[in-house]
């Protein structure tokens, strides 16, 4: 009676497949390290584009968390004029307004040969700090994080909103950028803003919340106004963030604002155009969309070079074992035996390939995020990332 | 060993193999043209002839590698030529055992291991399988190169192992393609011999295709082909 063909892939496999690798394990590496780079390509750019992204959408997602929405120009900038106007349309709304621009800013050049890709760029927010601060302390009446203990000085006159007061050119970093460049309050921050090299001195690190996203790396925080000087944008805003205060009919309220806005728009000629975070972080996600497709394709490429040379391995494989082959069908195992002991094997490679494939993507995009990151930075971060300070104000209150 | 049944009306053995008109192209080249012959239990026959007679092709066609254009072969009491691949396999598997000129040893098994595959295709169980490979071996005389993998084997070993494995699974016919073509007149003897003996214990036919005279005097029978067809047979005295 035949052996059945569970017995005879098992023959195939332990003392023709497994003994072949065992006894050429340079090659059958080289076929399983082939398949991995693959894997591992794809799997590295693939998660570092959802890292480089998801970074800027997380942090927009947890600083406009609580704004409910935004008003931006339909061309250019909004005027400052455009504050007690809006002040007065929405008359007794309980509506925060804070007004913000951004702008960019690079480190200036280490020495002649250093390319501009190379350098970060960082994103600067300019808000109206004072007003923030009143805001949260009349909401919450609690001291926030300019009061705490984030100043390293012991001089009182350090602490909270004083250092902008003193020195309009100062600046709110993240801890990751402290970290990176070891800078302290009080350290100098040399930047090139609007073609003008800026001295900007560090007044304050913003604090990482486990419970939240950290701040990006190249974000920096100013006062409003400083900001508008450095860029030669005074008087001038990129957008307006409206912020509701927490209550039950919050969307009720937003929704009624949202059409006192739009009302005094001229469909020919809007003054302005209103919009929610979720508009903003789409339009963010498409503008690096097409740069992460590319990224994808390429790794995609490499994906299937590997998985073409692993065919071709195993093409190889065959005709080198063809003469085995015709042995195993003389002595009676049929074609469809034959042909599954080579999937099974097929198939554990690519197990084996694809598992260690994921190990070494995930190593690789420790990598790749960078890269992908500094390069999403430098080619396609104008947008504005909306401070809120009302969630975040720890950083100032 | 098996032996055979003989009919009580006549002492021949009975008929293994009968191939009747068997012809076989490939391309436009005609290989065999209506070849002919028929084969009992235990006997031993050659097919002889100069290269590209076709001997080869026949010998395929009897072991349901190759499928004839046209003609009949039948194995025993099947038709070949009614069965699918799978079918093939299985006949190939059960009742024929195979001896090339090259060896064609398995090379990642040991030379047990050549021997015991056959058994564990059909299904034989462990202890058994242990016990037929072992006496097999020793009758063969490579018993001390049980573990040996081909690779550390010689050409005379080889062939040994090789038809210790064609007897493994105790079939029907033999089938060897130049077996000592690949060997020294000294070992190609001794291979000569063993087989001469085997097939009489074991009451196994064997169809020997060879170019060699020597080789044709161990068989019962000799066919020599010319271009595709019998040129001439004779029985040996």
């Amino acid at each position: 009676m035949a052996a059945n063909n569970q017995t005879v892939l098992r023959i195939l496999w332990s003392r023709f497949a497994w003994r072949h690798w065992r006894l050429s394990p340079v090659s059958s590496l080289l076929l399983l390290m082939i398949l991995a780079l693959g894997v591992a390509a794809f799997f590295s750019i693939r998660l570092a584009n959802r890292a480089a992204v998801a970074s800027f959408q997380n942090f927009t997602d947890l600083i406009t968390s609580q704004s409910d929405g935004l008003i931006t120009a339909p061309v250019g900038d909004l005027s400052e004029t455009i504050l007690p106007e809006l002040r007065q349309l929405l008359g007794n709304e309980p509506v925060n307004i804070v007004p913000v621009l951004e702008s960019s800013a690079v480190p200036p050049r280490r020495d002649e040969n250093e390319a501009l890709l190379s350098r970060p760029t960082f994103q600067m927010l300019g808000l109206d700090l004072p007003a923030l601060v009143n805001l949260d302390s009349q909401q919450d009446n609690r001291s926030g994080w300019f009061g705490s203990a984030t100043s390293d000085s012991t001089n009182n006159s350090e602490k909270g909103f004083s250092p902008v007061l003193q020195n309009p050119l100062s600046v709110f970093i993240s801890e990751a950028l402290a970290k990176h460049d070891g800078l302290k309050i009080g350290s100098p921050l040399p930047l090139i803003i609007n073609e003008h090299p800026v001295q900007l001195r560090v007044a304050g690190i913003i604090p990482n919340d486990p419970k939240q996203p950290a701040a990006p790396a190249n974000l920096l925080i100013m006062d409003l106004p400083a900001l508008q000087q450095l860029t030669d944008k005074t008087g001038r805003l990129d957008c307006v963030e409206f912020v509701l205060e927490d209550g039950p009919r919050r969307a009720e309220h937003w929704a009624t604002i949202k059409k006192k806005l739009e009302a005094v728009n001229s469909p020919n000629a809007p003054r302005w155009i209103v919009s929610s975070p979720t508009d903003r972080r789409s339009s963010a996600a498409t503008m690096t969309q097409a740069f992460r497709l590319n990224l994808t394709i390429l790794s995609l490429l490499a994906f299937l070079v590997g998985l073409y040379l692993v065919f071709q391995g195993l093409d190889g494989a065959v005709v080198r074992r063809r003469n085995e082959i015709a042995v195993l069908r003389s002595l009676g195992v049929t074609s469809r035996q034959i042909q599954n002991a080579w999937l099974v094997e097929a198939a554990a490679i690519g197990f084996a390939g694809g598992l260690l494939g994921l190990g070494l993507g995930w190593l690789g995009a420790q990598v790749a995020v960078k890269m992908v990151g500094k390069t999403v930075n430098a080619l396609y971060l104008t947008f504005p990332i909306w401070f809120h300070a009302h969630e975040r104000r720890g950083w100032f209150s | 060993m098996s032996h055979a049944a003989s009919t009580d009306r006549d002492f021949e053995p009975p008929l293994v193999l009968t191939a009747r008109n068997v012809t076989k192209s490939y391309a436009d080249r005609v290989v065999l043209r209506g070849v002919s012959l028929e084969l009992r239990a235990g006997e031993r026959l050659a097919l002889t002839g100069a290269s590209g007679s076709g001997k080869s092709t026949l010998l395929n066609c009897l072991g349901g590698v190759d499928r004839p254009d046209a003609g009949s072969i039948r194995f025993e009491n099947i038709f070949l030529e009614t069965l699918d691949s799978d079918g093939l396999t299985e006949v190939r598997r059960r009742d024929i055992g195979t001896i090339f000129q090259f060896f064609h040893l398995l090379p990642t098994l040991t030379a047990a291991e050549n021997v015991e595959l056959p058994l564990q295709l059909n299904g034989v169980a462990a202890k058994e399988r242990a016990e037929r490979v072992r006496s097999l071996l020793e009758r063969v005389g490579v018993t001390d190169r049980a573990d040996a993998f081909p690779g550390q084997l010689s050409g005379g070993e080889m062939q040994r192992v090789a038809i210790a494995r064609a007897l493994a699974h105790r079939p029907t016919v033999l089938l060897a393609d130049e077996p000592t073509g690949n060997l020294d007149s000294r070992n190609g003897a001794i291979i000569l011999e063993l087989l001469r003996e085997l097939s009489d214990e074991t009451d196994t036919a064997l169809v020997l295709v060879t170019h060699s005279g020597a080789a044709a005097q161990i068989c019962h029978r000799e066919i020599h082909l010319r271009d595709g067809q019998i040129a001439g047979e004779r029985e040996k005295d």
